[in-house]
């Protein structure tokens, strides 16, 4: 007797330990996965847009406490044209200081006209349109354009403009 | 018979099965993320506050690299509530180590951690984590707050510090969410440490008198209600248990254990007929294959017998048998590995949403199968190793996509390589370079007639006028010639007179002329040079073009093969990882079937036992009957 229950809780202890080793196993794959996506977003940029012809747009409301942004539209050269429509989510995080990464793409050297149009609302429930154009210059280095949009005191309304970062 | 089945019960209802939901997104305190350092942590922050935690964490790298010394501890932690999310507790377990001694972080940032560990049952961190929190709460709203002092009060119950539980609970407000949640794990603490009666009644009087009106609040009240009966019962005391039993709502979700616990209080203090009532409600309003149901039918002919009604007794035990048999049947068909995987199968199909976190839990349809389980499937660990199933599941469509998209790059890459190779750009760039030299050339040498026209007397004459020029020129050898020949009577002055008309005229003319002809060449010249200015960026541009054209696939076609490499072993690893959980989710599937089947069999022959007991009574009597009748007539 003594040994059918000593034999039953080696059963048991070992179908524990079982499941213990699967379960250790499991999060070993995902966190092998986990590296590998990492690996394959880093080599999917490289591929989609080496850095030398590069050009990555990015979006952040900079202290525009005001203004809600509905809808984006950048045109940069013979690029197609990025439209964004934002969610309530969306723009908390962007309030919040999140940046938007919102097209990155290929593009060649030399001078580059970069048109922006961003629909939304100011503080007063009213439809405000801003838009802007400027002209940027693609080197060998990923040129990456940042759209602010930020209060503007001296007209109530908020404003926007574009930083190169490096 | 009644205990082993409470204690059933009581683990059933275990607070490890009250899963909390975990309310997203994550959001870090606003002070510290207003103004990014960096696109890096913006984008980060944009990722995780919309919950792409996959996206949130391919920037992690980048983020540790923007962000000083002094932040990468909140780094850490946001990396730790992402690992978890993920379901990759050892790594975030790894991270988590090397943390403790460096603790300046945000109060969301630990709050979010805290729920995170709290999910995974780790009581010790999320106590640490929540603990952190704690010291800065005034970062916090109050629903975050008291979040907080849930997650100390559940983790301090878990570790067994009822004193420091109850402290925590103290600090929180009296009604709400967190507070029910608080207060029912409080009273499951104190039933497992047989608290007395008169605590147990207090706590059950205040979650009455501070229940919110939503539905999770009163399904928390009952079940409280029914931990605490089940506890009375278990301890005697029937008529506070009964009392207990009362309370909870017939449209409750624990309604059916309820009735049956109800019953059997009932039961206890001999109330024969009440304790019926409840038994019949709970087999007219639920399945056949519920728990309590099954439980109920043999608890009926129980209390017949106890009150001696043997003939219906008799009747219901026959009835017991009847329908256990048929579900032993049905379970005998269910146990092969064929049945069971098709059901994992056909469950694996019925869940949506990617793997980890982001799952979203179907239940599946009732099925002989899903009936069965039933039971195994309140159990937590189960519960969590079918949601591995299904992470891996997910992981290996996610693997077959990438290997698909790896074999699209290959081939883009080649396209890549063959249309610049078509392109013969490098020779094409060769010649207009040299056409460029040549036009250069003659722009030259344009410019040193444009500069030797500043040397001359008679600088941007036409052509008609240098022929003009040149006649003049030769008419005045021939009127010298003319002098020479005639006699010295001829008259030349009319000759010469025309001579110095013509040529006044001339100068007239080029002189008139000469600024706009200068402006309009020096125009021209520029313009021509600014356009072989153009040309020549362009060119360079071209040149550039051309060199980085090559980046586009050189060295990129070894990377996609060794990734491709990875994600064929990686498929071989997950693929056999899938295989071992699913027989090992087979194997605990046969085993509760079993274990079911075993009780259904104890069910089974106490009615054999109960009907055999019966019968025996019966003939015992008829015996009796029979010797008396037979005493009667011998003496008559």
């Amino acid at each position: 007797m003594k040994y059918l229950i000593l034999m039953v809780s080696m059963v048991a202890f070992y179908a524990q330990a079982d499941t213990a080793r699967l379960t250790q196993d499991t999060q070993a794959v995902k966190n092998a996965v986990l590296e590998l996506n990492k690996d394959l977003y880093q080599l999917e940029q490289e591929l989609l847009s080496p850095a030398t012809t590069q050009i990555a747009i990015y979006f952040s409301l900079r202290g525009a406490t005001g203004f809600t942004p509905f809808a984006l539209e950048v045109k940069a050269g013979k690029l197609p044209t990025v439209h964004h429509v934002y969610t309530e989510r969306e723009v908390e995080a962007l309030r919040m200081g999140a940046v938007q990464p919102v097209a990155s793409d290929n593009i060649g050297p030399g001078e580059q006209t970069i048109a922006v149009t961003i629909r939304g609302q100011d503080d007063r429930g009213q439809e405000q349109i801003i838009a802007f154009e400027e002209t940027v210059e693609k080197h060998s280095e990923p040129l990456l354009l940042e759209v602010v949009v930020t209060d503007s005191s001296q007209r109530g309304a908020a404003s926007a403009h574009l930083t190169t970062w490096h | 018979m009644l205990k082993p089945l409470v204690i059933i019960f009581a683990l059933l209802l275990s607070p490890a099965c009250f899963a909390v939901e975990i309310a997203w997104p994550l959001l870090p305190e606003q002070a510290k993320v207003v103004a990014p350092e960096n696109l890096a942590t913006g984008v980060f922050y944009y990722h995780y506050l919309n919950e792409d935690y996959q996206a949130a964490a391919n920037q992690l790298k980048y983020l540790r690299v923007s962000l000083p010394a002094e932040a990468q501890s909140e780094v850490d932690i946001l990396e730790i509530t992402l690992l978890l999310a993920l379901g990759i507790e050892q790594q975030a377990q790894q991270v988590f180590a090397k943390l403790e001694g460096n603790t300046q972080a945000s109060a969301r940032a630990w709050l979010f951690m805290a729920r995170r560990w709290l999910a995974h049952g780790q009581w010790q961190q999320a106590d640490f984590s929540a603990d952190h929190g704690l010291q800065n709460a005034d970062q916090l709203s109050d629903d975050e707050y008291q979040e907080l002092l849930y997650t100390l009060t559940l983790s301090a119950v878990e570790q067994e510090r009822l004193q420091r539980a109850k402290n925590y609970f103290e600090r929180m407000k009296e009604t709400g969410h967190w507070a029910d949640l608080a207060r029912y794990n409080l009273l499951v603490a104190f039933i497992e440490s047989y608290a007395a009666v008169q605590t147990i009644n207090k706590l059950l009087m205040e979650a009455k008198l501070h229940q919110s009106d939503t539905p999770e609040s009163r399904a928390l009240v009952d079940r409280s209600y029914l931990l605490a009966g089940i506890y009375m019962l278990d301890n005697g005391h029937n008529r506070q248990a009964e009392q207990y039993f009362k309370q909870i709502q017939q449209d409750s979700p624990y309604a059916a254990e309820g009735l049956l616990f109800y019953g059997w209080s009932l039961l206890e203090q001999s109330n024969y007929y009440a304790a019926l009532q409840p038994w019949r409600v709970l087999q007219q309003n639920y399945a056949d294959w519920h728990p309590a149901v099954i439980e109920s039918v043999v608890a009926v002919p129980h209390t017949m017998e106890m009150m001696n009604a043997s003939t219906q007794a008799l009747r219901g035990y026959e009835l017991v048998e009847e329908r256990i048999t048929q579900m032993l049947g049905n379970i005998q068909a269910l146990q092969s590995d064929q049945q069971l995987q098709q059901w994992l199968q056909h469950w694996l199909e019925q869940q949506q949403g990617e793997w980890g976190w982001r799952r979203q839990h179907i239940e599946v349809e009732s099925s002989a199968v899903s009936q069965s389980l039933l039971g195994l499937m309140s159990d937590t660990v189960f519960r969590n190793q079918l949601a591995e199933y299904y992470d891996l599941y997910k992981i290996q469509q996610q693997l077959a996509k990438q290997s698909q998209q790896a074999e699209l790059w290959q081939q883009m890459l080649a396209k890549r390589q063959q249309i610049l190779a078509q392109a013969n750009g490098a020779e094409r760039l060769q010649k207009l370079q040299q056409q460029q030299a040549k036009l250069l050339a003659q722009l030259d040498e344009l410019e040193q007639r444009w500069q030797a026209q500043e040397l001359q007397q008679f600088s941007y004459t036409s052509e008609s006028q240098k022929r003009l020029l040149q006649r003049l020129d030769s008419v005045v050898a021939s009127i010298k010639l003319l002098q020479q020949a005639n006699k010295p009577t001829r008259n030349l002055d009319a000759y010469k007179e025309r001579w110095r008309r013509n040529r006044g005229l001339m100068l007239w003319e080029m002189t008139y002329n000469q600024s706009a002809r200068e402006w309009s060449a020096t125009r021209e010249f520029w313009q021509l040079d600014g356009i072989l200015a153009e040309m020549r960026t362009q060119l360079t541009h071209s040149q550039l073009a051309l060199e980085w054209s090559a980046f586009s696939w050189q060295g990129l076609q070894e990377q996609v093969s060794a990734m491709q490499q990875r994600l064929q072993s990686l498929q071989a690893r997950v693929h056999e990882v899938q295989q071992q959980q699913q027989q090992d989710l087979t194997a605990q599937m046969q085993q509760y079937l079993a274990g079911f089947k075993k009780r259904l069999l104890s069910y089974q022959s106490q009615a054999r036992l109960a009907t055999a007991r019966l019968y025996d009574d019966a003939l015992q009597q008829q015996l009796a009957n029979a010797l008396v009748e037979q005493l009667e007539a011998k003496h008559d």
